[in-house]
């Protein structure tokens, strides 16, 4: 199986470092920005083939095949959200944000949640009171940030309703993602020891630097939305966030992919 | 028993990675006995999901066979 993970994981590797090159160096000029959408889209349909191809493997008759359809899905919709996001920013005929990209965004993270949710309930997680309580108060932490950053720093009196709506939504999402990556972390940690563990740690990983990007994007909106050049790093941090995303759905795949390959082995030697 | 403990095996393989993989498993369990069965999902348990994962449902499938079929695990 290694034989097999290791050149894709190659190949994403490669894939976000174009992505950062194209980023900083500002190759192309004028046309940059396209480059950088048209990376991202590449990023981001990879990740969701990944993840038909762990559905397709594992099935929708089992938990895990579920919560990668849940997991897919809401990838999908982030696809579609940020196809809109570029389509509006490259031809400003609409502000893009908040437009209908963020309808499609926001879809994906209760997506998520569902999705873990589903896990969460066939795992058995066994946690020290210690370790509970220093999870709990690292959520609430993060929890405080969150909210001081993207719902508090942001709000503006002067703003339209929708604008207000739309950004306290990434707030709130937000929330759930820290749920979603604790919870993750946690089954990651239950898996310790077995090839499983890796695809959690991937999505866990993929989950913080997503809510990493979040958290920037709320801070710095207006710098974001006039590029002032944040809004490439921000962007930066969004797409390593995939890669790790589409490792994790790939790794799933090829795990239930290589425990058939052993077991037809073992039935052609009987 | 030989028939409780395939059946066992695979809702519990089909629960975890997908019904083409159980019925891999099914076949690979048509001429095995109960203890051969028992540890081939406790290794295929052990090796994705991991000691903790597997001893948590290896003690419940035990306690499953036990419960319907006494005092023959």
């Amino acid at each position: 199986m290694k034989k097999k993970v290791y050149p894709f994981g190659i190949l994403l590797s490669l894939l976000f470092m174009v992505d950062v090159f194209v980023s900083i160096s500002d190759y192309g000029g004028e046309q940059n920005v396209l480059y950088r959408n048209g990376l991202l889209f590449v990023g981001q349909l990879v990740t969701v083939i990944c993840g038909f191809y762990a559905i397709r493997m594992y099935g929708m008759r089992s938990v895990t095949g579920r919560t990668l359809a849940f997991f897919t899905t809401g990838f999908l919709s982030f696809l579609v959200g940020a196809a809109i996001f570029s389509y509006y920013d490259a031809t400003r005929e609409i502000s893009p944000f908040p437009s209908l990209a963020d309808g499609f965004i926001l879809f994906g993270y209760p997506l998520f949640f569902t999705g873990l949710l589903l896990e969460l309930r066939k795992k058995t997680i066994s946690l020290g009171k210690g370790l509970q309580l220093l999870f709990v108060l690292f959520a609430l932490l993060l929890s405080v940030v969150v909210f001081y950053f993207e719902i508090y720093i942001p709000y503006d009196m002067t703003s339209s309703f929708f604008v207000t709506a739309v950004q306290t939504a990434y707030g709130v999402a937000d929330l759930i993602l820290i749920i979603l990556f604790i919870f993750v972390l946690l089954l990651a940690l239950s898996y310790k020891g077995g090839k499983m563990f890796y695809v959690w740690f991937c999505f866990f990983v993929g989950f913080i630097l997503t809510l990493f990007g979040d958290i920037l994007f709320g801070v710095y909106v207006n710098d974001y939305l006039a590029k002032t050049g944040i809004n490439i790093y921000i962007d930066l941090i969004w797409r390593s966030a995939y890669v790790f995303f589409a490792f994790g759905l790939l790794l799933a795949g090829m795990l239930v992919a290589s425990v058939q390959s052993n077991i037809l082995q073992k039935i052609a030697k009987k | 028993m030989v028939e409780d403990a395939r059946e066992i095996a695979y809702v519990e393989i089909e629960h975890e990675f997908g019904e083409r993989t159980a019925e891999l498993y099914k076949e690979y369990f048509a001429s095995k006995k109960p203890d051969e069965i028992l540890k081939t999902l406790s290794d295929l348990l052990t090796d994705i999901l991991g000691p903790k994962q597997a001893e948590v449902k290896m003690t419940h499938i035990r306690n499953i066979l036990e419960v319907y079929v006494p005092n023959k695990v």
